[in-house]
């Protein structure tokens, strides 16, 4: 498989288990690029949601990976998805600011990047707003919980990431979901207006 | 599937953490029996879920910088301190917020900068004071009143003040407290233009710089001036502090030693401080003006309590990490966090061991003679 990022050499991997892949990239970095590419998504739809801003979220994604790629060479065992995820909630709740890094001169060259329009920047500024709004009721704890299903992590991942009990999860999760559904049918009986 | 208290089962949750799985997982949850309300809802927020993938641009981008962070290992001699040169100023007014507070840079003499030394130490020892009375107060109101959480007394672990002249006058600059650990048997050597401040945590070993640069023993406030080309050995407790143009050698003969660093340096950091040291935890701000002015740095350990919170002075710059017993866990902790007003607060269930590092201008100038 070859695969390639945008205005880089090819990066060239072959077909790898994820713990290979791990293993070749503690070795060389230019090995993470698998991994980022499977990641890069999941991780950077996670900070959008913790931070609501694509910038920010962009920003928190490259710290997020910066700081992976760093601490890789500790990486033993377990899932690796939940100790990536754990970097991110860290990293997004430590409290990387929503600074806007300054973009490397030399990452602008040879990306096109034209301004969108009015439509565009509307939409994109919209989009997610509904699923922020939905966890924005739910206590710290629950929401994590929440984030990380959104991000398509098992219980058992989401348990290692936040360093809890697998229990503790399921039941952050049970508790996140009844409070939702209360909010929702609230919701919806409010939509109805009142009734005679 | 409720007990009479409202809580769900055991079973009811296994069924649900089942059917969420499956969920995630893109396979057909089954729902039987699962409190089907509770899943319905789960697949109502997956559904509702149009959060925006990562732009391709956004992605290529931020792959040439995780690579430009890894450079040192890609390949030799291609890595610079500055390969996140900064090509513009930082935008956001809001990280433009002085480093230092001190709107009149001038040289500090001698005289004038032992003085300052003086004051940082007349001041830890009020703060410990007022902390010990506070802390005896609350005991004593324990009885009396519910217990709010609060934090232990932190403890004063380094509090110097840094010469004006190690500043230097960079437009725009970053600043990180991080957790480094040095192998038993190995060596080091500073890899980055950095104002740094090293403080030895555990270990012991020893450092030599091409320039001037100053040790605080453990539990001193005193400065040692070290000359350029000496060997200086660091144990537990002692503090390096280099201004950013000095490179210095690190022999460790020891076992493993881990230190505390407080640095400044050019926009994003790229590298570990020292190549040889594995970076294991950091907390870092971006986008600062540094203003060149006789700084107090102040680094405490604290053990937070769950809930309790650890404010944030005014008019100060302060970065803080959770100390874990084991360095693999270092990344992992989570339960940090910053309040809108910009206190540390502990969010877990479990007392927490944080570093927290203080900077700003120091308050002496008013004092001196």
């Amino acid at each position: 498989m070859r695969a390639t990022l945008g205005g880089h050499p090819e990066v060239v991997s072959t077909p790898l288990d994820e713990a290979a892949q791990i293993a070749l990239a503690q070795r060389d970095p230019r090995a993470f690029a698998p991994l980022y590419e499977r990641y890069a998504d999941p991780i950077y739809r996670y900070c959008h949601r913790r931070l609501g801003d694509p910038e920010a979220a962009a920003d928190a994604t490259s710290k997020v990976f910066i700081r992976a790629l760093a601490a890789l060479p500790r990486y033993r065992h377990g899932s690796f998805r939940s100790w990536l995820f754990a970097i991110a909630h860290n990293t997004v709740v430590d409290g990387w600011r929503t600074a806007r890094s300054e973009t490397p001169l030399a990452a602008t060259i040879g990306h096109a990047d034209p301004s969108p329009s009015p439509e565009e920047e509307f939409l994109r500024a919209d989009a997610g707003r509904e699923i922020r709004a939905l966890l924005a009721t739910l206590p710290a704890d629950q929401r994590h919980v929440v984030e990380l299903r959104l991000a398509g992590l098992s219980n058992q991942e989401i348990a290692a990431a936040l360093g809890r009990s697998v229990g503790a999860a399921k039941m952050l999760q049970a508790r996140a979901l009844t409070r939702l559904r209360s909010h929702l049918e609230t919701a919806s009986a409010q939509q109805a207006g009142p009734t005679r | 599937m409720t007990r009479q208290t409202g809580q769900p089962t055991p079973d009811a949750l296994d069924a649900l953490s089942a059917s969420w799985d499956a969920l995630v997982a893109g396979d057909q949850p089954g729902d039987a029996g699962t409190g089907e309300p509770l899943a319905a809802v789960a697949r109502r927020l997956h559904a509702a879920d149009d959060t925006p993938a990562l732009a391709a641009p956004a992605r290529a981008r931020i792959w040439q910088q995780i690579l430009g962070a890894s450079a040192p290992a890609v390949g030799p001699g291609g890595f610079t301190s500055n390969g996140h040169a900064d090509s513009s100023p930082a935008r956001d007014e809001a990280l433009l917020a002085p480093l230092v507070v001190n709107p009149r840079p001038r040289p500090v003499s001698r005289p004038r900068w032992l003085a300052a030394q003086l004051a940082t130490a007349a001041l830890v020892v009020v703060t410990v004071g007022l902390a010990y009375l506070v802390s005896t107060a609350n005991r004593e109101r324990t009885s009396e009143t519910p217990r709010i959480p609060a934090p232990d007394v932190p403890e004063t672990v380094l509090a110097v003040t840094i010469p004006a002249d190690y500043f230097p006058t960079w437009e725009v600059a970053a600043t990180e407290l991080a957790r480094y650990a040095f192998p038993a048997g190995a060596s080091a050597m500073t890899d980055i233009t950095a104002l740094r401040v090293e403080v030895v945590v555990s270990g012991a070993y020893s450092v030599r710089s091409d320039g001037p640069s100053q040790v605080v023993r453990a539990g001193k406030v005193s400065v040692e001036d070290v000359p350029t080309g000496t060997t200086t050995e660091l144990g537990e407790g002692d503090a390096l502090l280099a201004p950013p143009e000095t490179v210095s050698e690190y022999t460790n003969a020891g076992d493993l030693a881990q230190m505390l660093t407080w640095s400044l340096f050019v926009n994003d950091r790229s590298a570990s401080l020292a190549r040889g040291w594995a970076f294991l935890d950091g907390d870092m701000r971006t986008g600062l003006k540094p203003q060149p002015g006789a700084t107090a740095l102040h680094l405490q350990r604290i053990v937070l309590a769950p809930d309790s919170t650890f404010p944030a002075p005014p008019d100060a710059l302060q970065l803080s990490l959770v100390w874990t017993d084991s360095a693999d866990d270092a990344l992992t902790r989570f339960d940090l966090a910053r309040t809108t007003a910009g206190a540390l607060r502990n969010l877990g269930d479990a007392p927490i061991a944080v570093y927290v590092v203080t900077v700003a201008a120091a308050a002496s100038t008013s004092l001196m003679p």
